[in-house]
């Protein structure tokens, strides 16, 4: 409930003060978005399987995030960013698509 | 909830793609109970999650609207600059037109010869639009069935194609010419750019209209020079068309070239 809430809280921060994202991180933000939707659908379905935990939500996130930067920088440098990041945000909708199911197959038992 | 790893790439993708993190992390000794600082940390990294789509969305929303908006300003600054470009081209034209007038009545008390002189300088230097007897050249990209082993990038019509034409008409006595009516002067380059020829540093699309001013018989003069057999030989070897004919009445316009920034009375020209 409390991370519904926090969840609420950013979205509406975001809106209403809506940041100028600096140019540099153009590569860098779709993936970083594609990375929080993965740990949200992870951590809902935890939540539904009843073994949530603050710890490694922090942790998956943060690192799934720096080595997805990680990599898409290093594209950058190896002039394969654009594909990188493409295969980046593939990786991680599949991981959201896996939570998806799983939470389907609880709340729906199908 | 350890899966089995296929040897193959894929697989083994799909599995680590699909491992539950928290059921794995139930797995590993240790403690898991959740302290305060961590449910911290986890509803602040909530609010960052949600503050990242809501930038991304708003980022997105707002972006592209104004990048298309920009292209369309600037589409319509083209288009405004160009018509007002050509408005300022037909009064400029018009203007000249108006001093050669009063050129010739102002030069009328120096003599029949300076204003012949003057008026054959106009011709020359394409200052005035002509209208009368010439030819006209066409000249076009070959088109299949292009001739044996002849590629379709061979059989464009080149720059030196067209000034090889252009050379051949002046050769065969014409007075003006002008290209897809862009009058050509004594400053005026023919050249290629990328794939397309330039005149007087603006593109040309094809068909090629080469329109000369001369003699009556200017065609059958330009039939007899050297670039006449060029023109041929292309047509043979390249499949790129030409075609002259005479014409009883053409029009070139003057020249819309800049005229040149310097210039200097010649000594004695006073009169």
């Amino acid at each position: 409930m409390i991370a519904l809430i926090g969840l609420i809280v950013g979205i509406v921060l975001g809106v209403v003060l809506s940041p100028d994202v600096p140019t540099w991180m153009d590569a860098y933000l779709p993936v970083a978005v594609i990375a929080g939707l993965d740990a949200v659908s992870g951590a809902l379905r935890s939540m539904l399987d009843g073994n949530f935990s603050d710890k490694v939500f922090v942790v998956s996130f943060l690192g799934n995030v720096a080595v997805a930067s990680v990599l898409v920088w290093l594209g950058d440098q190896l002039g394969v960013g654009a594909q990188m990041s493409t295969g980046v945000v593939v990786v991680l909708a599949m991981r959201i698509f896996a939570n998806a199911a799983a939470i389907r197959r609880k709340v729906f038992k199908a | 909830m350890s899966r089995p790893l296929g040897d193959n790439l894929l697989d083994r993708l799909i599995a680590e793609a699909q491992a539950d993190d928290y059921a794995l992390a139930l797995e590993q000794p240790g403690p898991t109970s959740t302290r305060q600082g961590r449910r911290v940390a986890g509803v602040v990294l909530f609010a960052v999650i949600g503050l990242l789509l809501a930038v991304s969305f708003v980022q997105t929303q707002t972006v592209q609207p104004a990048a298309a908006q920009r292209r369309e300003a600037l589409v319509s600054r083209i288009e405004a600059a160009t018509i007002a470009a050509q408005e300022a081209g037909a009064t400029a034209t018009s203007l000249r037109l108006t001093v050669s007038e009063l050129q010739i009545l102002a030069t009328r008390g120096l003599g029949e010869q300076f204003g012949d002189e003057l008026r054959a300088l106009e011709v020359a230097s394409g200052f005035v639009g002509l209208e009368g007897p010439g030819a006209v050249l066409v000249m076009q990209d070959g088109t299949a069935p292009l001739p044996k082993g002849v590629s379709a990038d061979e059989a464009r019509v080149l720059d030196i194609d067209m000034q090889a034409g252009v050379n051949g008409l002046w050769e065969a006595g014409a007075q003006a010419i002008a290209i897809n009516d862009i009058r050509l002067t004594s400053l005026t380059a023919i050249r290629t750019a990328g794939e397309a020829i330039l005149v007087d540093f603006r593109p040309l699309e094809p068909p090629y209209r080469v329109v000369a001013i001369g003699p009556k018989d200017l065609a059958k003069r330009f039939a007899r020079t050297q670039a006449s057999d060029d023109l041929d030989q292309l047509r043979r070897d390249y499949g790129i068309q030409s075609e002259v004919a005479a014409a009883d009445v053409v029009a070139v316009p003057a020249s819309t070239a800049n005229l040149p920034t310097k210039a200097e009375v010649v000594k004695g020209g006073g009169r």
